[in-house]
Formats: C-alpha cells, sequence, structure tokens
C-alpha cells in the first residue's frame, strides 16, 4: 500500500498499452516477436480456477493456435498461471516454484480472489494480495474467468511483450526482493527460501 | 566441404522444424482444432534461446546439451544427402556403423547433464531412455544388418546405389515393416514415446534443462529427426537426386509414423521393449530368413 | 627364459628390499621386460634333454607375432598398475606374488610346448590365488570357488594337451600340429574330444556363461588393484590359448566340419554370454562386481570373434583385446581411486563426486565412451572390425544380437558413471573429499592418450595385426593411411571423424556462450522440489538404476537366473549318488542283499562272456 511503484492500477489494458513505446532495436523487435509468439504455460493448477485451464487448452477453445502450450516443469515455463485463490501453504510452493523458472517470466492471476480475496476474503489461510508476494503481469476477473477470458489475458499478455513493457514482472521481483521477501516471511514465517536459492539475485549470472 | 556441410545442417534445421510443425497440426486436425502455425517450433526454439537467463549446474551441464547436439549434427553430417554425390560433405569418409553409433552417442552425452542435475526423475528417465533405445535397436539393426548383407557393403551411398532398379522397400518389404516400426519410436512418436511425452516428463530426461539448453536439445531434436528419416530414404529409398525428391520421400515416411502415433497410446517402458523384441524382431529375422 | 626369469628374479629381490622401497623398487624391476622386448625382442629357442626314453620331451619358446603382442600387451601394464601401487600396495607379499604371476603370464606366452604351457596355466591360476587370499574382503567359500575352476580348468587343459600330444614325436607346438594336421578318422574322433577339453579349460578361464560362476566374487572381494589385474591381463591369457588352438590349428584342418561345429559354439557361447552378462551388470550395486560381469561380457564378444574363424575377425578380436585390457585398467584404477578416497565400495553410498574430483570424472567419462565402443574415441574401432566380420562370415542374424548386447551396455556403462560421479550426494558422505594423489591419475592419463590416438589413428595396430594373421589365415585388407580402417564391407577415417568432432563441438559451444542470456548456476543440487526443506534421505538413484528391467520378461529371466543354481544342483546329486555308494558299506540286510546282486550279475556276465 506504500510503495506505489509496485502496485498498478487494474484498468483496461489496451488502453494502457498504448502510451507505451514500442520496443529499442531490431534485434529487441525480433526477439519479442519470439517471445510473443510461443509462450509456454507451466501445468501448474494451484485453485479451483485450474478448472477453466483445460477446456482452455484442448479442443474447444484451443490455446496451442496462438502459441500457447504446456510446459512440465518450471524450468521449461514462461507462464505460471495462479487460478484462484492461494492457501499459504500453496503460495510456498507457488513462490519456489517461480523462482526456479527462467526469466522473462510472467504471472497471469486469474479471479477474484488473487485481487482482493474474492470468496475467501475472510479466510485466515489464503492470500488476499497475490501482488504482495509475486509480482503479477495481467489480472483476469471473474469467479472464475471463462476460457474466452483466459485466452484475452494471453492475447493481452502478448500485446504487452510486443510492446515492451516499463518494467516486467521478473525485473521488479529482482529489483524489490526485500519487500517481496519481507511480505513473505510475513505469512510464511522465517522458515522459506535459503539463502542458497536467492544468492543469484545478487550475483549476476555466469557464462 | 564446410559450406555444404553448413547447408546440410540449416535444411535439416529449417526441415525438421517445419515437418514438426505440420505435425502439429495434423495432430490438431485429427483433435478437431486448428492447431499452431507451421513455423511455431522455430519461434519455440528461438524464444527459449534468447531466454534471459537459464538454469545449469556447472560445465558438466553446460556440456550435455552441446555434446547431444554434436551427436545430432555429426549423425547427418556422416549421411549422404543426395545419391548421385552432389553434396556429399564428410559422409564419404563415415559408413553405416559409424552413423549407427553417433546415434547413440546423443542421449549418453545428455544423460551426463541430467546427471549431473541431481533430479532423481531425471536419472530414472535416462534409464528409461536407454532401456528404450535398446528395445528399439533389435529390429532395427536386424533389418539394417541384413541390408549391409544382401547389398555386400555397408556403406551408404553403395546400398542407395545397389537400388538402381527397385528401391529396398519393395525388395525386402518385411525389414521395412520392421525398420518402420523402429523409427517410429526413434522419432518419438507412440506407441514408444514414452520418454520424451510432455505430460512424462517428469520423469523424463529433460526435466531439468530451460532456457537456452531446452531451446539447443529442441533444435537438435529438429536436425535428428531429419536425419533419421534421410538415413530412412538413402537405405529404403534408394535415395533421392534433388532437393524436393528428398523433402517428398522424407515426408511420406514422416508421415506414416506420424499416423501410427496419432492412433495409438503409449506402451510402458517395459512393454515397448517386450514388444520390440518379441513382434518386429520376429518380422525382420522372417525377412531376412526369406532372403537367405 | 629370459621372461620367465626376469620376473622371478625380481620378485626374490622384492622379498629382500626393505619396506620402505618395496613398492618403488617393484616398479623399477617391472620395467626391465619391456626394456627387454624392445632390446632383444621376444624369446625364441628349442631344447631337446636327451634322456633315456623321455625323447620326447622337448622345451620351446616362440617369438611368434601373437606372444610378441601379447607379451607387450603384459609388459606395459604392469608398470602402470605398479605406479598406482606406489600409494596403494606396499605389501611385499603383494609384490612378490605379483612379479611371480608375470613370470607365469611370459611363460605361458611366449612357450612353445605343452609342458612350459601348462606350467605356466598351472603356475598363473596358483599365484592368482595366493594375490586373491591377501584381500582383506575375501571370504574362504570365493577363495574355494576360484580354486576348484581353476583346477577343472588345468586339468581338462591337461587332459587335453595329453591326447594333442599322443601321436606327436615331441612336446612341441610345431610338431603336435603338425601331426594333427594329418588326416586320419581316428584324429577326427580324438580332434574333437581334445577340442572339446581345450574349450572348457579356455572357457572357464575366460568366464563364459555357465562357468562364470567364479568370476564376479572374485573380482568384487579381491584387493582393487589386483582386479585390475584380473580383468584386463589375466584373463587374456585364455584368448591368448583360444586363439592358438582354435585359429592356428583348428580352423585350418581339413576336417571342415569340426571347425565349423566349433566355429558356431563358440560364436553361441560368446554371444549368449555377453547378452546375458550385460543385462547382469546393469543390476548390481557395487562398481566393482558391475566391472566384473562387463569383463565378462566383453571376452564374450572375444570370443564370438574368434569363433568367425575369418582374419578380420580375428584381428578384431585381438584389437578388442588391447582396447578391453586398457579399458579395464582404466576402469580398475579409477574405482580403486575412489574407493579408497571415499572408503566407500557401494552405490548406496556413492554419489555427486564430479566437481570433487573432476579428473577422475574425466578419465572415467572416456573409458566409459570407448567400452560403449562411440566414436570417435578407440573403442570403436575393433567393434567395427567384428561387425564386419561377422557380415563376411555371412552371420546377420548374430551380429544383430550382439549389436544388440553393445546397446545394452549403454545402461550398465551410464550406470557407472552416474552411480559413482553424478546424482545427488548421499547422507553418510564425507564434506572433505577431494581428488586422488597422482599416483591413480597417471596410469589413467597414460591410457586416455592412448584410447584418444587409437581414436585418431585407428590403423596404428593393424600392421601387426597383419603379420600375425598372414602367417597361417589370410591376410588382411590394405589400409590407405594410418587414419582410416576398413573392416572387408566398409571404411571410415578416424582423423576425419574426431576432426568433425571438434569443430563441431567447439562451434555449438561457441553459439551457445555468445548467445545473450546468462545461465545462472545453481550450487546446492538438493532444491529440486522440496520448496526449501531439506530431504531427510538421500535422493540418489545409483543403486536402483535400472532396476526395473527386471520387469521384461526376457532381461527379467536373465536378472533372476542364478547359475549358482546349476551348481547347486550338480552337488546336491553328487551327495545323492555318494548315499548310494555309502550303502554298500554298510552291514545291513539291504546292503549284503545289494552287494550280492551286483555279485551274482558279474558272476553271469563274466561266465556267459
Amino acid at each position: 500500500m506504500e510503495s506505489g511503484y509496485i502496485i498498478r492500477e487494474q484498468s483496461s489494458l489496451e488502453k494502457e498499452l498504448e502510451g507505451y513505446d514500442r520496443s529499442s532495436s531490431f534485434i529487441d523487435r525480433v526477439v519479442d516477436f519470439f517471445r510473443r509468439k510461443s509462450i509456454f504455460v507451466l501445468a501448474y493448477g494451484t485453485g479451483c480456477g485450474a478448472v477453466e485451464m483445460p477446456p482452455t487448452f484442448t479442443s474447444r477453445y484451443d490455446a496451442e493456435r496462438f502459441g500457447i502450450s504446456g510446459a512440465a516443469t518450471p524450468r521449461q515455463a514462461d507462464v505460471i498461471i495462479v487460478s484462484g485463490y492461494l492457501s499459504y501453504k500453496t503460495l510456498r510452493r507457488v513462490i519456489r516454484t517461480y523462482e526456479q523458472m527462467s526469466s522473462p517470466k510472467y504471472v497471469i492471476a486469474l479471479g477474484s480472489c488473487t485481487i482482493n480475496g474474492g470468496m475467501y476474503w475472510d479466510s485466515y489461510n489464503t492470500v488476499k494480495r497475490l501482488d504482495l508476494y509475486l509480482p503479477v503481469d495481467v489480472y483476469a476477473n471473474g469467479c472464475m474467468p471463462r476460457p474466452e477470458s483466459i485466452l484475452d489475458a494471453f492475447i493481452a499478455l502478448q500485446k504487452r511483450i510486443e510492446y515492451g513493457e516499463e518494467k516486467g514482472g521478473w525485473e521488479r521481483y529482482i529489483e524489490n526482493i526485500d519487500y517481496y521477501r519481507e511480505n513473505q516471511r510475513a505469512v510464511l514465517g522465517d522458515d522459506i527460501h535459503p539463502a542458497y536459492e536467492a544468492d543469484w539475485y545478487s550475483s549476476g549470472g555466469a557464462l | 566441404m564446410i559450406l555444404q556441410s553448413l547447408l546440410a545442417v540449416v535444411t535439416a534445421y529449417l526441415t525438421g522444424m517445419l515437418y514438426y510443425g505440420i505435425y502439429r497440426n495434423i495432430t490438431a486436425r485429427f483433435h478437431k482444432r486448428i492447431g499452431p502455425p507451421v513455423t511455431q517450433n522455430i519461434y519455440d526454439s528461438f524464444k527459449l534461446l534468447f531466454k534471459k537467463e537459464s538454469t545449469s549446474y556447472g560445465w558438466i551441464f553446460y556440456m550435455g546439451p552441446i555434446v547431444m547436439a554434436t551427436a545430432s549434427i555429426l549423425t547427418l553430417l556422416f549421411i549422404p544427402l543426395f545419391n548421385d554425390g552432389e553434396m556429399e560433405g564428410v559422409s564419404r569418409y563415415g559408413d553405416l556403423f559409424v552413423v549407427l553409433y553417433l546415434m547413440a552417442m546423443g542421449p549418453l552425452g545428455n544423460a551426463l547433464a541430467v546427471g549431473i542435475s541431481a533430479n532423481p526423475f531425471g536419472a530414472m528417465g535416462i534409464g528409461r531412455g536407454l532401456t528404450r533405445m535398446a528395445g528399439l535397436e533389435l529390429p532395427f539393426y536386424l533389418s539394417l544388418m541384413a541390408l549391409v548383407y544382401f547389398s555386400g557393403s555397408s556403406d551408404i551411398t553403395q546400398i542407395m546405389s545397389a537400388q538402381e532398379d527397385m528401391p529396398n522397400m519393395m525388395r525386402y518389404p518385411l525389414l521395412f515393416t520392421a525398420s518402420m516400426i523402429s523409427l517410429t519410436g526413434f522419432l518419438g512418436k507412440s506407441p514408444f514415446d514414452v520418454v520424451g511425452a510432455p505430460v512424462e516428463v517428469y520423469s523424463g530426461p529433460a526435466s531439468e534443462f530451460g532456457g537456452k539448453f531446452l531451446g539447443l536439445l529442441m533444435s537438435q531434436s529438429a536436425i535428428f529427426t531429419f536425419a533419421k528419416l534421410l538415413l530412412m530414404v538413402d537405405l529404403f529409398w534408394g535415395g533421392a537426386g534433388s532437393l524436393a525428391e528428398l523433402l517428398l520421400k522424407s515426408f511420406i515416411l514422416f508421415i506414416i509414423t506420424v499416423f501410427i502415433g496419432i492412433v495409438y497410446g503409449r506402451f510402458k517402458v517395459h512393454q515397448a521393449v517386450d514388444f520390440l523384441i518379441k513382434i518386429p524382431s520376429a518380422i525382420a529375422v522372417a525377412g531376412i530368413l526369406l532372403h537367405l | 627364459m629370459t621372461y620367465t626369469l626376469l620376473p622371478l628374479f625380481s620378485a626374490l629381490l622384492i622379498l629382500s628390499i626393505p619396506r620402505r622401497w618395496t613398492a618403488l623398487s617393484s616398479l623399477l624391476l617391472s620395467l626391465a621386460p619391456p626394456l627387454a622386448l624392445l632390446i632383444f625382442g621376444a624369446p625364441s629357442f628349442t631344447f631337446h634333454p636327451s634322456a633315456q626314453g623321455l625323447e620326447w620331451v622337448a622345451f620351446g619358446m616362440q617369438n611368434s607375432g601373437l606372444s610378441t603382442l601379447m607379451g607387450w600387451l603384459v609388459a606395459l601394464s604392469a608398470p602402470l598398475l605398479l605406479v598406482t601401487a606406489l600409494k596403494a600396495e606396499s605389501r611385499k607379499r603383494f609384490h612378490f606374488y605379483f612379479h611371480a604371476l608375470n613370470s607365469s603370464l611370459y611363460t605361458l606366452i611366449f612357450a612353445a610346448d605343452t609342458l612350459l604351457f601348462f606350467t605356466g596355466w598351472e603356475m598363473m591360476g596358483i599365484f592368482s590365488y595366493l594375490l586373491l587370499s591377501l584381500s582383506g574382503r575375501m571370504e574362504a567359500k570365493v577363495l574355494l570357488r576360484y580354486i576348484l575352476f581353476a583346477i577343472a580348468s588345468a586339468l581338462s587343459l591337461l587332459g587335453g594337451l595329453v591326447l594333442m600330444a599322443k601321436h606327436s614325436p615331441s612336446t612341441l607346438f610345431s610338431d603336435i600340429a603338425s601331426t594333427l594336421g594329418a588326416s586320419s578318422s581316428a584324429q577326427s574322433g580324438s580332434l574333437a574330444a581334445i577340442a572339446l577339453l581345450l574349450f572348457f579349460a579356455f572357457a572357464v578361464k575366460a568366464g563364459s556363461i555357465g562357468l562364470h560362476y567364479w568370476v564376479a566374487d572374485s573380482y568384487e572381494k579381491a584387493d582393487d588393484l589386483f582386479s585390475a589385474w584380473l580383468s584386463a591381463v589375466v584373463g587374456k591369457a585364455s584368448i591368448y590359448a583360444m586363439i592358438l588352438f582354435f585359429i592356428f590349428v583348428l580352423s585350418i584342418h581339413e576336417n571342415r566340419a569340426l571347425a565349423e561345429l566349433f566355429s558356431y559354439l563358440l560364436m553361441l557361447v560368446g554371444l549368449s554370454t555377453s547378452i546375458f552378462a550385460t543385462i547382469k551388470a546393469a543390476v548390481q550395486e557395487s562398481p566393482k562386481r558391475l566391472l566384473a560381469y562387463s569383463s565378462i561380457a566383453q571376452v564374450g564378444y572375444i570370443v564370438t570373434a574368434i569363433g568367425l574363424m575369418n582374419s578380420v575377425g580375428i584381428a578384431g578380436a585381438l584389437y578388442h583385446a588391447i582396447i578391453h585390457t586398457m579399458v579395464k585398467l582404466l576402469l580398475f584404477i579409477n574405482v580403486a581411486g575412489v574407493i579408497s578416497a571415499t572408503g566407500r565400495d557401494s552405490f548406496r553410498s556413492l554419489g555427486a563426486l564430479a566437481y570433487r574430483m573432476p579428473f577422475s570424472f574425466i578419465s572415467l567419462l572416456i573409458a566409459i565412451i570407448a567400452l560403449a565402443g562411440i566414436p570417435p574415441i578407440g573403442g570403436f574401432s575393433s567393434k567395427f572390425l567384428i561387425y564386419g566380420a561377422m557380415i563376411e562370415g555371412g552371420h546377420p542374424i548374430l551380429l544383430s544380437a550382439m549389436m544388440f548386447a553393445s546397446a545394452s551396455a549403454f545402461i550398465y556403462c551410464y550406470k557407472l558413471i552416474f552411480g559413482i560421479y553424478l546424482g545427488a550426494r548421499p547422507q553418510e558422505m564425507r564434506e572433505d573429499i577431494r581428488e586422488v594423489s597422482a599416483h591413480y591419475l597417471i596410469p589413467q592419463y597414460i591410457i586416455v592418450a592412448a584410447l584418444v590416438i587409437l581414436g585418431l589413428l585407428p590403423s596404428l595396430p593393424m600392421t601387426l595385426l597383419d603379420t600375425i594373421l598372414s602367417g597361417s589365415v589370410s591376410g588382411l585388407p590394405a589400409e590407405e593411411s594410418l587414419f582410416s580402417l576398413s573392416n572387408g564391407v566398409g571404411r571410415y577415417e578416424g582423423g576425419v571423424l574426431m576432426a568433425a568432432f571438434i569443430v563441431v563441438f567447439a562451434s555449438i559451444l561457441a553459439a551457445m556462450v555468445s548467445l545473450p542470456g546468462k545461465s545462472r548456476k545453481i550450487n546446492d543440487p538438493s532444491n529440486i522440489a522440496y520448496c526449501g526443506e531439506r530431504p531427510e534421505s538421500s535422493l540418489h538413484y545409483g543403486a536402483s538404476f535400472a532396476s526395473e528391467l527386471v520387469r521384461i520378461p526376457l532381461f527379467g529371466a536373465i536378472i533372476r537366473t542364478r547359475v549358482a543354481t546349476i551348481y547347486e544342483g550338480l552337488s546336491s546329486l553328487l551327495a545323492s549318488l555318494s548315499g548310494i555308494v555309502r550303502m554298500l558299506y554298510r552291514i545291513e540286510l539291504p546292503s549284503i542283499l545289494l552287494i550280492a546282486t551286483i555279485s551274482l550279475a558279474l558272476l553271469l556276465w563274466g561266465g556267459a562272456g
């Protein structure tokens, strides 16, 4: 609530995107072309919204024609869909999974539970704002969003990639890691993510 | 020679990728949906190659996909592209035995990378992969060794030129059948695809690869597919005289395996090996005994 | 006689040198035979002691190409092993028995008469037994098993040699060969018996299927360095003997039917040994047992190649023997290094040593590539020759079975490197394990260099092999250059292969490195699926790797058969037979009646006859 640069207002994506510049160089545009034409979604249904994912990916609504296909392990995935509520138990695993993914990586949050707690707004055990713990790129409203909405979210993500976002979700996570960690520790306790997992954030990578 | 090799690699890459795209489209039509554009696999592999970061476990892990890609490219380079001696590259310095063993080098190189990642699922996948490979190779070797024996030479160019009047698939139909069954498995199609199938990958060899390593693996898979199809075209269909003929013949062989793959479910590894060392091997042995 | 006496003298000298210098002096003394081979060459003499009634006794030593090749194999391997022994083995008795064993090997290899040959064979068995007994892990029943099989082999050999020398003027090999070569129907009956006896003798020592009962336990429980010697060098004695008899005597004999029969026998025994041992090797839980079964399988390939009885096949067999010696020496020394560094010898407690022992890892990797026979390293060339020979011999189905065994060998090759160097670290492993000392690494890297050179120049041994073979069997196809190798049905160029490999590898590596993405290194691989919690038990999969092979019916049947059942059945049969005989010695009515019946039957038969 304090740090305004992290919280995004949920607004219509097309309107927001028209304000942005396109990516700078030709190489960047080519790479963004490849990135938006091929999206690997981690096959991980975290909440009850996962029931809307199979219709999206199978014959009737056919997400594959947009280049979206499933990936089995987080190492291979670009996008993790947080499909609904997250209990704190699952939140620990989702954070872990998100950190195992390779950047550029995106989070698509489905349903109203990720925005304000939704149906479980007064539960002791679920996440009320996903934004505090993970950087969300695209929200899809609804309880549950139908496959058409999910496809709309993917198209919005593709447009974001094409027009070049100001700061991608993964970049916000690296820059504000302390803020996110603090929030995570507040709900999960101190027993999260030994240093070895987060060491690389400060080491800058290798070959 | 280097230029020819480079052209062969680029052709193999593009063709393999397009074939996979067509395969995804055909599968999609079977599922009553549209499917991705045919160039989808190229987009996938380039996206992966340009990922901003990839997880690695040290230099051994780095070497794994590189060795696998080297094995695929070497397999391709040592198979003659055309049957009239054009664009032969380095293929006249190797023969069928070299090609068969180079085919086996890739998975072993990759297995090193999987092993160092300490993921037990990956190691399990390697065990399954090696077992399945041993099973696939029995009917394949039976038919190929029979071809070498009947043609009197293990040089692929000579086997191609021995098919001037009649391609081997007509002369030795049983051998062709046995080797096509093995080819279905080698190309990763059902019923023998349990090792590399996406949903099985939790217990598969590719579980720890991401980013540019996965991109390299996908690219070498395309090149390797083309190399295997090229080998089958050379050995059983008399090779090809021009690029168009080569594309047509390899595409037909590819489509046969695709159609088999779409229809069948997956065997478990021990079922697959049990099937392979009984029925296709019996077919191949029958094919040999008929002509002995 | 130099080569017999020289190591014996070294052995005795070692006994008198103080213990501090034992290993070093042993190493220096072991350099004497190769130097002698280089300067003086192989021995050659015949000696007839002219004693009354013993005119047929003759001693001799030969310097044929085959003996020289085998002699070089022993002579060059001994110093390599003793470099490691500088660090690992300083017992006087070990070095004494080791040199005595080598002396017996030289006797056996250079012998040109049956007496010296048999002496060498027996001495080899005895000194191997003594060396086995030095091991701390050895059990009495394993030793007993070893010596029983060695005695069986020696007795059978004696029977064959005696039958062979029956009609010949002297005990020299040349005389025996010319006598056997003369055709006569009585000869061919006894020739079959001779061949069978000798085949049994050599098959026991080569660990052929059914007769391999002694191999796995002996190799596993022996001292690490002696396992290396047993597998790499002592096993080659039986190969040498097989080639000597089955090729230079039997395959050129006029009795083609017998030659063909034994050809098929050798091939089938060799192939079934390979397939059986390859599958068994994949389910072992200790690296030394895995290597023991691998030795059995590789010697099975050599026996199959000998069974082909054509020139390319024998060249392939000898080439494979050379490569196998090198590779097994490397592998066993590597495993010895691992065992000494970690103190553990089972896959259950080994794992994830690659980054802590990188040089051992690389040498094992090259050894695995050579063992599996993958180009461009040297192991492919011998397989290439054997495969071409099988096509020439007209056995495509047997060839496919052999290639199938070779493809299944990838499973145990990978298990070896995975179980020791890759995978997750077991709980009980110490943190402070470091690379082994150079004593282990120097012999390994010498062999690695030799394997790489053989991969680059695969025709390097071919001239020597050609001289060995063109004496009696037909010669080999000519090679264009040292870089290319041909096997009768095809050719390949080792140099081009290796150059292509290096160029492609380097270009892909350059491309990967120049990609804009960075790779982030995970330092602790136990972060896989546990969300920050450390797993309680180790996730290492090494010991049970490939254990699911039992589900495949054919492989499961092979894995579940125990050759011990045959021998236990045999011994219980003998026990029941002896129970019957025991009955004759009791003072009871049934036994008295039995004796009376037998005596009556003999009387009647004697009376009728």
